[in-house]
């Protein structure tokens, strides 16, 4: 490979990115439909993908929310600079908060190849953030323990070396965070589009969510009594982090803060309760009918009539009351 | 040494396929190749125009149901719109992405889609240049609140697509209800063609539809049908949504549909409301049905009446048992957040005290039905 160049990635622990990343579902899933369509098309493993991410950024928070594909001219190396702009514009009339973020690729790790398209980005965002989908950790062992997304972001910075400057990357941790419709639509995908809105549904969402957090608390509590039991380094940025986060619980002890919850939890009981009155309401409505069917004869027929009609037209006059 | 010739056995496999390009893709990634050459014949061929039932089944690829669906809840409280790209499969229309369009519909605006049009064909232009080979197959638009049907000028819109741009699908998306059901509200429908009646459809699943859209709703019902929608993925996608569970877990816990979805919530109940006062008035005259004679005939005949006698009370229970088990649904997600964050540990008292208010939700919950 490029072992006469020098590595353009940064080693992590010297440099750390100063960004805190956001990355949504819809980028990723975007990036894998595009390689899958090219590995279609062009029959090939790795085929070289190409896109433009899209997203927003305050100061040093970057969410990255969309993306679109991208062009390269026929010698694989320069890009389409017409096509990126219409279709930028495009975007912009649609949805327009978001921004040209950076570019994504299918890669192992950057290379100088990547520099040099790195270059051609610069006019559109003083730091165009790169997203790395890393192939070979897909689909070499699914048994990968450390369940973690073949994803990497890079963050593009200079590198002073020998009096030379030089475009390199740091690697960024990036988190993913999704909206709400973002979420069930992520979730009814993941389920094949099969999942009901039945309580077992929905309270079996609620368990595994809250099986992910017990799995996690347990691996902390873990970690403390190997602590403490002096098989386990002792790490302190972690255990401070642990006592913040206990000092923290019980979450809300305020009085507004229960107010309005008991005030929700009432709201709800209340609109439960209507609905069960309304049950009633209709089930004595058709055995009221029904009781007419079976009890009226010809002669009262008509006798009856007028009363029924007035006795059901109570309840309009106890609404004039109110 | 058993193992390390098995390892040699192993590399010398990954060497094989790599070196020898063999698809690792399964047959579920099959659905995303394009064939120009099958694409040309079944649209030489036109099978739909001969028969309007023709398309059964909606398949929209995960990819695309996301995409629509954020689109959908970024442009509440407005109608947004926008094209579908993909494919027809037998007698299935396949959506494999979709893109949004610069135009903000509102109920009174037929002609939302030519607006856009300039904008369509230049985005379908240059996805060619990107291997996006598909042709557009249909369009979508959300209901933002009131549910998943073709409003009149829906129907006569996709009556003209269907005429000069066929094959064509209207897919609908309501991301109010999506986000208080918690399950993603979308219908995929074709129109029938002028003059045509169809044969008595069986009558498809009660949704419950706000007063002031139910004419609209009543009157185009019968010239359009609902499709069959199934969602797919290809086996990198599955993948990926695995993993990434292991990330959004924390947003299942942390966001609160009751709390993002309270204007829908209380519009609901105003609606609601609207309904049982006008139900009121039709309450007394309502009869109960005439004792059935065991007859076979009779019994097959009486069967089809009854499903369209029910009463407006009926429909209204319906519909507030359905606004109350959302709101069940939400609250039980905020207790158990109460519970799990913010009790006092002191010996045993909050084991009892956090299951039995869980509890306590659930029972009011199966209450309602």
């Amino acid at each position: 490979m490029d072992t006469d160049e020098l590595p353009v990635v940064l080693p992590s622990t010297t440099n750390t990115s100063g960004l805190s990343i956001s990355l949504h579902p819809l980028p990723i899933l975007n990036i894998s439909e595009h390689l899958t369509r090219l590995r279609l098309q062009t029959r090939s493993r790795v085929p070289f993908v190409l896109g433009a991410l899209l997203g927003t950024q305050n100061g040093r928070d970057v969410e990255i929310v969309n993306t679109f594909e991208l062009a390269v001219e026929d010698d694989g190396v320069t890009v389409d600079q017409g096509f990126l702009v219409t279709r930028k514009e495009q975007y912009k009339q649609v949805f327009p908060s978001l921004e040209f973020i950076g570019w994504y690729t299918v890669a192992e790790r950057p290379t100088s190849r990547h520099i040099a398209l790195h270059e051609q980005f610069t006019p559109y965002s003083s730091t165009p953030l790169l997203l790395v989908l890393q192939p070979s950790t897909v689909f070499a062992a699914s048994a990968d323990a450390s369940g973690s997304l073949p994803l990497k972001a890079y963050e593009p910075t200079v590198e002073i070396r020998d009096r030379k400057t030089r475009s390199v990357f740091i690697e960024a941790p990036f988190s993913v965070e999704t909206g709400e419709a973002e979420r069930i639509a992520v979730d009814y995908a993941a389920k094949g589009g099969s999942a009901g809105t039945s309580l077992e549904a929905h309270l079996q969402t609620q368990r595994a969510a809250v099986k992910m957090l017990h799995d996690r608390i347990l691996l902390l509590v873990k970690y403390v009594s190997d602590v403490i039991a002096g098989s386990a380094t002792k790490d302190h940025a972690t255990l401070r982090a642990l006592s913040a986060l206990i000092a923290s619980l019980p979450a809300s002890e305020n009085k507004e803060f229960r107010e309005e919850f008991d005030t929700e939890y009432e709201d709800v009981q209340l609109t439960a309760y209507l609905a069960t009155l309304t049950k009633s309401a209709n089930l004595l409505n058709d055995l009221v009918d029904k009781h007419v069917v079976l009890t009226s004869s010809r002669d009262e027929r008509s006798g009856m009539g007028p009363r029924r009609r007035g006795m059901m037209g109570r309840p309009a006059d106890f609404d004039r009351f109110h | 040494m058993a193992s390390s010739s098995s390892s040699q056995a192993d590399i010398a496999l990954k060497t094989f396929s790599l070196a020898n390009d063999i698809k690792e893709l399964s047959a579920q990634d099959e659905i995303f190749r394009f064939d120009p050459q099958e694409n040309k014949r079944i649209n030489n061929d036109r099978p739909w125009a001969r028969d309007p039932h023709y398309f059964k089944v909606c398949k929209i690829s995960a990819v695309a149901l996301i995409k629509m669906a954020i689109h959908a809840r970024s442009g509440v409280p407005y109608e947004i719109m926008g094209i579908m790209q993909g494919k027809v499969v037998g007698n299935a229309l396949v959506v494999v992405d979709s893109f949004a369009l610069p135009v903000q519909g509102t109920e009174t605006r037929v002609n939302a889609q030519n607006e856009a049009n300039e904008y369509m064909v230049q985005y379908v232009q240059g996805s060619e240049r990107v291997s996006r080979l598909e042709n557009a197959i249909g369009w979508y638009h959300s209901h933002p609140g009131y549910g998943c049907w073709l409003s009149g000028i829906d129907v006569n819109t996709q009556m003209q697509n269907q005429k000069f741009q066929d094959p064509f699908v209207a897919v609908v998306i309501d991301p109010n209800r999506t986000i208080s059901a918690g399950k993603v509200d979308i219908g995929a429908f074709r129109t029938y063609p002028e003059g045509y009646t169809p044969p008595d459809a069986g009558g498809s699943e009660y949704q419950s539809i706000p007063l002031s859209k139910i004419e609209d709703f009543g009157v185009h019902a019968n010239q359009y049908y609902p499709l069959d929608v199934q969602i797919f993925k290809s086996s990198l996608d599955a993948e990926l949504l695995g993993l990434l569970w292991n990330k959004y877990w924390v947003n299942t816990l942390s966001q609160s549909a009751l709390i993002s979805n309270r204007a829908y919530a209380a519009s609901q109940l105003a609606d609601l409301h609207q309904k049982l006062t006008k139900a009121q008035t039709s309450i007394p005259s309502t009869r109960a049905p005439q004792p059935i004679v065991v007859d076979e005939k009779a019994v097959i005949k009486n069967k089809e009446d009854k499903k369209k006698d029910d009463s407006a009370l009926f429909k209204a229970v319906k519909d507030s048992d359905k606004i109350a088990a959302e709101a069940q649904h939400g609250l039980i997600a905020q207790v158990l957040k109460d519970v799990i964050f913010s009790s006092r540990l002191s010996n045993g008292a909050p084991h009892v005290h956090a299951s039995s208010s869980v509890g306590d939700v659930v029972d009011t919950t199966m209450a309602i039905g």
